[in-house]
């Protein structure tokens, strides 16, 4: 019998008390049968797996070995079909608001004039482009692929924590994580039935197509290009599996060149027209005539390609006013602008620190809140109140003092736990779940999602820079929940 | 497909011909010197001869002051400062599949890339020098890999661009590799007193990895049928006549139209590159004439290589709308 823990205070995914849940109760048992050295053999295995296969991310700034795999933990996060639901419909409905709000705000702005946002919080951030201003965006869509990061309180009620409405990374894992976990563990599935991740490339290939430049002839096909910023970029892997997946070229900057504001790639045969990117890299380093003037990665005069609509661009250019943490808190209130409706999924209470009142509450209460900088990522410049010391206090006491709207302060929540098998045992880790939304013509939920866990025993950070690591996520078909006791089909280890 | 993914595939198979080829050389000498002692001329020549097909001896000089086994093992197998050192090679071998790894067979890659991994783990933390057993099982591993790999490709790829393009760097690189080291051999000769039918060419045979297949049909092994056999076999897959042959049928699958412009670019070189190999007469010329035919042929054979990336724009500078 394998030692487990109790489930404590936390919400934990798997356990009530020291008793598994409905829905994991099938691979409770299962995971039973195993001895722990079965299990540290094979996740040996699995780690040799990803690592053979390249599935590796860099680590900036660090001296060799800069290539590491994502640590895997074979204990797959299990949704039932009526939370997935929810989830679903919920991640549809924020989507489609932002993708209103990004259109609005580089159009008529009637959100600002009805005075839900103030407009200096737009005007001020760093992400808003003026070049955008007017710019027609094909099938008026600015999001063709979202990740959005979800997280369960102590009552295991889902947060939105962050929208990643720029270049969310990370889709590569879910299928891989879901082909190491069928190969190396194929145990598990025998008496689940969960949604495949089989077709799911289709959807996200009609999306991308759907994407046709707004001058481009109607008879012709949509040639599609991805841009990554080379195989020394962090998320390179995630680069060559979607292009691979998507069945289109991987291009770097300077594979590609502008004349005559079209776009063409340089091949065998000279030069080929080509007509919608999925590009990789930042808005910064896009167009090294309009942004960055220093960008090596991007493709001089692209944008003028772009405004004169012989190219898409997808995810459109500035985005990242949608997804920063100050506006996060007002993607509720797009919701009810926008289309008249009550958000799905709830969001975290966020304080605005330019607000005088909130901020001097705020200032009172650091030793309880997150502080998180606005436009950071990756848990980078954060203070977590309750971890942190006096000095660490401070010094956040002053930052917020010079630069207040840099900040937001969001109450912390007791994360949820699942339990994570490393060295040999058992032990409760903070999770989180990224979940992938796909926007062409309609929007498509991706099943699951990429579940991140902070192994680092207590820790609250899951971003794989910092220690953390992944997990399979399975969603439930409705029809077969449950797991029976007694199914009497043969299954993989060979007893009936 | 894009001239910089083409670059690398055409890359990524010269560095894998060239890796397996060097390893092979490698092996043979590390094998041959057993027998040697150290104050032979033929132990240093031999040396000499291998230093000069798998990189330079001028170069080696300027970090060196001598030829002496264990840092010429450095300099050839891991050295930083030799660009052609084994484990340099082998690096080139797995970035330039890295950036084309959307274009290659998935497991061609994993077997590139775990390799790779292990030499990284196994090799270069190893205490200096390395005991010869172990140096000779990772030749052995290389060429093994190689061998995998050559079959994968052959095996499992799709008869396209990506295929042929890998074709090309592989039978040029042999085909290059082939004349230089016919010529290198050559050159030690010239102080010899010995004609070409006195001389012995078994050190040739063994280096071109050929005296298996070389002694089922002769069996002399004196220095001009060997470098004849080198050069004008047609069935012996390192001959520089077997290369040119095969190189043309890549082109011919390549280009399916043999009218086309880019096509009789690059066939006339090509055609006259192998009437000129044909028409090598070795019975009737002096060792330097011959020296220089084949120097000839080598001055040819680099030319071509370059036509070949100008007409497919690999190199960056001719890309025209």
């Amino acid at each position: 019998m394998m030692k487990f823990y109790e489930s404590g205070l936390y919400f934990d995914e798997m356990f009530d008390g020291i008793q598994p849940k409905p829905h994991y109760q099938s691979f409770h048992h299962k995971l039973n049968a195993f001895t722990k050295e079965q299990l540290e053999e094979k996740y040996q295995y699995a780690q040799s797996r990803f690592l053979k296969q390249g599935i590796t991310f860099t680590v900036y700034g660090a001296q060799g070995g800069t290539e590491r795999t994502m640590p895997f933990d074979f204990i797959p996060i299990i949704i039932p079909h009526e939370h997935w639901e929810e989830i679903e419909a919920g991640m549809k409905q924020r989507v489609k608001a932002l993708n209103c709000f990004l259109h609005d705000i580089y159009h008529e702005q009637t959100i600002i004039e009805d005075g839900l946002i103030p407009k200096q919080l737009i005007e001020n951030n760093p992400y808003y482009y003026k070049e955008m201003l007017g710019v027609k965006v094909p099938i008026d869509n600015h999001i063709f692929l979202a990740g959005i990061d979800l997280i369960r309180d102590e009552n295991g009620v889902y947060y939105v924590l962050e929208d990643n409405l720029r270049n969310p990374s990370g889709i590569s894992y879910v299928f891989q994580n879901r082909s190491v976990m069928k190969e190396v563990y194929p145990e598990f599935f025998s008496k689940h039935t969960i949604q495949s991740l089989d077709k799911q490339m289709a959807f996200m290939k009609k999306a991308l197509l759907a994407h046709r430049p707004p001058c481009m002839e109607a008879n012709r096909e949509p040639k599609a290009v991805l841009l990554t910023a080379g195989m020394y970029n962090s998320a390179y892997y995630d680069h060559v599996f979607l292009a691979q997946q998507l069945n289109i070229q991987l291009v770097e900057g300077h594979d590609l060149v502008v004349r005559d504001n079209k776009v063409y790639m340089k091949t065998i045969y000279g030069l080929a027209q080509i007509d919608i990117i999925y590009r990789r890299i930042d808005d910064d380093f896009l167009d090294p005539a309009v942004f960055r003037e220093d960008s090596l990665l991007g493709v001089p005069h692209i944008m003028d390609a772009y405004k004169a609509g012989n190219i898409a661009i997808l995810n459109a250019v500035g985005n990242g006013v949608a997804d920063d943490k100050a506006m996060y808190a007002y993607v509720p209130e797009m919701i009810r602008y926008y289309l008249k409706e009550e958000p799905i999924l709830q969001n975290v209470k966020t304080y605005h620190l330019a607000n005088d009142k909130q901020r001097a509450w705020v200032l009172e209460h650091l030793s309880e809140l997150v502080i998180k900088n606005v436009s950071a990522s990756g848990g980078y410049d954060m203070l977590i109140g309750p971890h942190a010391s006096n000095e660490e206090i401070s010094i956040f006491k002053e930052k917020i003092m010079e630069n207040p709207y840099q900040y937001i302060a969001q109450p912390t929540i007791n994360l949820s736990r699942a339990p994570a098998f490393q060295d040999g045992r058992f032990y409760p880790c903070h999770v989180d779940l990224r979940v992938y939304v796909m926007k062409g013509e309609d929007i498509y939920v991706l099943p699951g999602g990429l579940s991140r866990v902070a192994l680092k025993e207590g820790s609250l950070v899951v971003n794989s820079s910092q220690g953390g690591g992944a997990k399979d996520t399975w969603i439930l078909k409705e029809e077969l929940q449950y797991a029976k006791s007694s199914s009497r089909c043969t299954i993989l280890d060979g007893t009936i | 497909m894009l001239s910089r993914v083409a670059d690398a595939l055409y890359w990524m198979a010269r560095y894998s011909e060239r890796s397996q080829m060097n390893a092979h050389i490698l092996q043979v000498q590390l094998l041959n010197m057993l027998e040697q002692s150290g104050k032979e001329n033929e132990y240093i020549d031999h040396w000499e001869a291998v230093l000069n097909i798998c990189a330079s001896k001028e170069e080696y000089l300027t970090y060196y002051e001598s030829i002496r086994v264990n840092p010429l093992i450095e300099y050839l197998l891991f050295s930083k400062n030799n660009c052609n050192a084994l484990h340099a090679t082998l690096c080139a071998v797995r970035e330039n599949a890295r950036v084309t790894r959307d274009s290659l067979p998935i497991e061609l890659w994993e077997l590139q890339n775990a390799f790779y991994l292990s030499l990284q783990q196994e090799l270069l933390e190893r205490e200096r020098p390395i005991p010869l057993i172990a140096l000779n099982s990772f030749l052995q591993n290389v060429r093994k890999t190689s061998l995998t790999i050559t079959g994968l490709i052959e095996g499992s790829m799709d008869r396209a661009l990506p295929f042929y393009f890998m074709q090309v760097g592989k039978w040029i690189e042999r085909t290059e590799k082939t004349i230089r080291m016919a010529l290198i051999i050559l050159e030690q000769h010239k102080e010899i007193a010995l004609s070409l039918v006195e001389a012995d060419g078994s050190f040739l045979l063994d280096l071109s990895e050929a005296t298996e297949s070389y002694l089922r049909k002769h069996r002399q092994t004196n220095l001009l049928y060997v470098l004849q056999y080198l050069l004008q076999d047609k069935h012996f897959p390192r001959s520089v006549m077997f290369c040119l042959q095969k190189l043309e049928e890549a082109f011919i699958c390549l280009e399916n139209d043999p009218l086309s412009a880019r096509f009789l670019e690059l066939h006339a070189p090509l055609k006259s590159l192998l009437f000129a190999m044909m028409n090598v007469d070795l019975w009737n010329t002096t060792l330097e004439e011959t020296i220089l035919i084949l120097e000839e042929r080598l001055c040819q054979c680099i030319d071509f290589g370059n036509t070949f990336s100008t007409i497919y724009h690999l190199y960056e500078p001719s890309v025209q709308p």
